[in-house]
C-alpha cells in the first residue's frame, strides 16, 4: 500500500456513507487507519486489494453470481409478469495491480495532486494529514477543511511545513 | 483547464482502468473529449436489485476547481430511484455535495453511486413521487423500477403488463417517456395516467 501512491487515503481513511444522501449528515472519518506513511516493505508482499466502501463491497456484482432465479410476485390484482433473467456474464476478478505497484517511493502520493510527497515541499495539518504546501494552500483557498478528513482548519495552527530531513 | 484538475484526473483515470471494478465489469470510465473536463462513467446495476442486468451511463463534468471541488455527476440512463431524479437523471448523494473531500476520486464515487443503487435513501429524496412509491408500495417500486432498467439500460426482465399499458398511451400519440413517467406516477393505473396527461 505504501508504495502505490494511487490509493492512498482512499481505501482506508474513508467510510463511505452509502445511503445518507442529505447534505447534512456526516462522513464517517477514521483518522486512525490513514496509512500513508507506512514504509514497511513487506507489507506491501501481502498488500491486500484497496477495500471497497462496505455497502459496495456487500452489493458488488464482484461477488459469486448467483445462480438462483428471483421471482418477483405481483399483488393479486396485477397479473403475474413474465420474467426472466439472465444472468451477468461476469470474469473473475484479479487482485489488484494497485496493490503490488513496484517501486522505490516510500511516503506515497499528496491526496490532492498524487504527486508522489516529498516531491514538493510538504504541510501537515494540524489533524495529521500531509499534502504538498502549495496543494494544500490551494485548498484552503476554497474551504478552511482539511481535504482527508474535513475536521475545520482556521487559523494559524491549521498547519504548518513538514520536513523529511 | 487547471493544472492540477487535469494531472489529477489523468491519474486517476488511468487507476480506475487498473482497477479491479473495471477488470470485473462492474464500473468503466470513458474519456468524452481530450482536455479531461468531461468524462462518461458506467456502473452495472448491483445484483438483487431492481436494476440488476442493467447498464447506466453517467455524465460525469469535471469544474476547473477539481478536487477542490466535487465532480457534476448525473444519470444519462433513465432510472426509477428515490434518490434520481427520474427526469433529469440529478443524484442526491452528500459527496457530491457538502460532505466531498479533495482525497475522494471518480474511483471512489463511482463505487458510492453503485452503492446508492443497493441502498436507497427514501427519506431524502431527491425525486419525490418515486421515494413515495417506495416508501408506501415498495413491491410496486420495484417492479417499476425493474421495468425502467428493462426500458433504458438494457436489464433483462420486461413487465409485460406495463409495456402493453405504456402501449395503449403511445397509441394514443403520447410520447414513450412521458407515458412511462406518467405511468410509474400513478401507480399504473391507466385511466389516472391518461387523465393527468390530458389535462
Ligand atoms: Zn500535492
Ligand atoms: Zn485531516
Amino acid at each position: 500500500m505504501a508504495e502505490s501512491n494511487d490509493v492512498i487515503d482512499l481505501t482506508k481513511s474513508f467510510s463511505f456513507p452509502m445511503y445518507n444522501n442529505n447534505c447534512s449528515s456526516n462522513i464517517i472519518i477514521d483518522l486512525d487507519t490513514d496509512d500513508s506513511f507506512c514504509i514497511e516493505a513487506d507489507i506491501l508482499l501481502d498488500a491486500p486489494t484497496p477495500s471497497l466502501p462496505s455497502a459496495a463491497v456487500a452489493k458488488s456484482p464482484l461477488r459469486e453470481p448467483s445462480e438462483s432465479i428471483t421471482i418477483v410476485t405481483p399483488s393479486s390484482t396485477r397479473k403475474q409478469p413474465k420474467l426472466k433473467k439472465k444472468l451477468l456474464n461476469r470474469k473473475s476478478v484479479s487482485p489488484s495491480p494497485l496493490a503490488a505497484k513496484p517501486g522505490k517511493k516510500k511516503f506515497g502520493g499528496c491526496p490532492i495532486c498524487w504527486d508522489e510527497l516529498g516531491k514538493n515541499p510538504l504541510a501537515s495539518t494540524k489533524c495529521g494529514h500531509v499534502y504538498c504546501m502549495k496543494c494544500l494552500q490551494e485548498y484552503l483557498k476554497v474551504e478552511k477543511k482539511c481535504p482527508t478528513c474535513r475536521q475545520a482548519l482556521k487559523g494559524s495552527s491549521a498547519y504548518h511545513p513538514l520536513y523529511l530531513s | 483547464m487547471a493544472n492540477i484538475a487535469a494531472k489529477r484526473i489523468k491519474r486517476e483515470f488511468k487507476e480506475v482502468m487498473k482497477s479491479e471494478e473495471v477488470a470485473g465489469g462492474t464500473i468503466k470510465l470513458e474519456l468524452i473529449n481530450d482536455s479531461w473536463t468531461e468524462l462518461q462513467g458506467e456502473i452495472a446495476g448491483p445484483p438483487d436489485t431492481p436494476y440488476e442486468g442493467g447498464t447506466f451511463l453517467l455524465e460525469i463534468k469535471v469544474p476547473e476547481t477539481y478536487p477542490f471541488n466535487p465532480p457534476k455527476i448525473r444519470f444519462m440512463t433513465k432510472i426509477w430511484h428515490p434518490n434520481v431524479s427520474s427526469v433529469t437523471g440529478a443524484i442526491c448523494l452528500d459527496i457530491l455535495k457538502d460532505q466531498w473531500a479533495a482525497a475522494l476520486t471518480l474511483r471512489t464515487v463511482l463505487l458510492s453511486i453503485q452503492a446508492l443503487l443497493s441502498a436507497a435513501e427514501p427519506n431524502d429524496p431527491q425525486d419525490a413521487v418515486v421515494a413515495k412509491q417506495y416508501r408506501e408500495d415498495i413491491e410496486l417500486f420495484n417492479l417499476t423500477a425493474r421495468h425502467w432498467t428493462n426500458a433504458y439500460a438494457g436489464g433483462p426482465t420486461a413487465i409485460w403488463e406495463f409495456n402493453q399499458k405504456v402501449q395503449v398511451l403511445l397509441d394514443m400519440g403520447v410520447e414513450e417517456d412521458q407515458a412511462r413517467v406518467a405511468l410509474s406516477t400513478f401507480d399504473w393505473e391507466l385511466e389516472r395516467a391518461t387523465e393527468h396527461l390530458f389535462s
